[in-house]
């Protein structure tokens, strides 16, 4: 094997590519008769390739199991399930279908407007003094009714 | 890769799928179905499992058919949802263990078959376990060698094709399948 013989560079990791493909018979004819006649040469080359043969062959042995009868039912009906909540979500589609163009324009000369003419709060005209003054005095007569109940009671 | 991606049949009926036609969903499923569940099956080493994630990957497919853009090669694509799919189910420590019990369930079994003389020809059992030991051997690789190992020996991927499924360099896929075939070389060196 080749513990025997010293390893020649093609199996090194950057050129093993070139044996492998060799074994898996995918080397153009060219290629192909190049490392062929190397190999004829090469018994380092050809214990590789005989172990990697081994390989092969092993895997080639690993027939496909058959596939249940019923995958595409259920995939179809997992399918489907993922479909049915897009029913309930109907709504989304619905404002995602709807055009918002023709909108804009509108929504934009109201943005303005209200820039333009924003809405003043609505206050109340400021009390002169005597205004004041009888607020003020009805207020304490409030008070003094109040403190005239307490008393009462 | 355009031009590449114009030319893909694939690419071309997931367009189809794209616009509404389910009839091309149908198509994509029975060109590439047998590929994908049998990829899987290999990845996570069991049949059910396998054909769960194989529906998980159609799902996807199909949940972004929307969004479909043909930058890459249908394949490509197919295969690196399958990949992460098998790598997130091994990834999960509980699967692992089950898997673990499936493969101790399955080797004795055959080698107890193989003593105990039962009816069934002798060759057959050999091949079990025979069969078993290329299992075991697959098992033992790390995912991302496997699913290397696996694209190149039954999907007949180019190194290019497998470096984009896993999201690596060329020169990467080159030292994974290296280290990968040498480890199968060492396990295997008795099959005959």
């Amino acid at each position: 094997m080749a513990e025997h013989t010293p390893r020649c560079p093609l199996q090194s990791e950057d050129h093993a590519q070139l044996l492998l493909s060799y074994c898996a018979r995918r080397l153009d004819p060219a290629r192909t008769a190049v490392l062929q006649r190397h190999i004829d040469l090469c018994p380092s080359c050809r214990a590789f390739l005989e172990s990697q043969q081994l390989v092969w062959d092993a895997l080639d042995s690993w027939n496909n199991s058959p596939i249940s009868r019923n995958f595409d039912t259920q995939l179809l009906q997992r399918i489907h399930d993922n479909r049915a909540p897009a029913r309930w979500l109907g709504a989304d589609s619905w404002l995602a279908a709807i055009s918002w163009k023709p909108a804009l324009p509108a929504a934009a000369i109201l943005a303005l407007w209200i820039i333009a003419y924003p809405t003043q709060p609505t206050s109340a005209p400021p009390l002169d003094t005597s205004q004041a003054e009888q607020v003020e005095r009805a207020l304490e007569d409030l008070d003094m009714l109040q403190q005239l109940r307490l008393n009462t009671k | 890769m355009a031009a590449a991606a114009i030319l893909d049949l694939d690419a071309g009926l997931m367009l189809c799928v794209r616009d509404g036609d389910s009839a091309c969903f149908g198509a994509l499923l029975d060109r590439h179905r047998n590929s994908v569940v049998h990829f899987l099956y290999r990845m996570v080493l069991n049949q059910a499992i396998a054909e769960e994630l194989a529906q998980e990957v159609f799902l996807r497919i199909y949940r972004s058919r929307a969004t479909y853009e043909p930058s890459a090669k249908f394949t490509t694509w197919l295969f690196r949802i399958s990949t992460n799919l098998a790598f997130n189910w091994l990834r999960d420590e509980k699967n692992e263990r089950l898997q673990e019990s499936l493969q101790d369930q399955d080797a004795p079994s055959a080698t107890r078959r193989l003593f105990d003389h039962q009816p069934s020809v002798e060759s057959v059992l050999v091949h079990r376990v025979k069969l078993n030991e290329v299992r075991d051997a697959i098992a033992k690789l790390p995912a991302k060698q496997r699913a290397a190992v696996l694209m190149h020996k039954y999907e007949e991927m180019e190194y290019s094709q497998i470096a984009r499924v896993l999201g690596c360099s060329e020169s990467a896929v080159k030292s994974l399948l290296f280290r990968a075939y040498e480890s199968l070389r060492t396990r295997l060196a008795q099959y005959a």
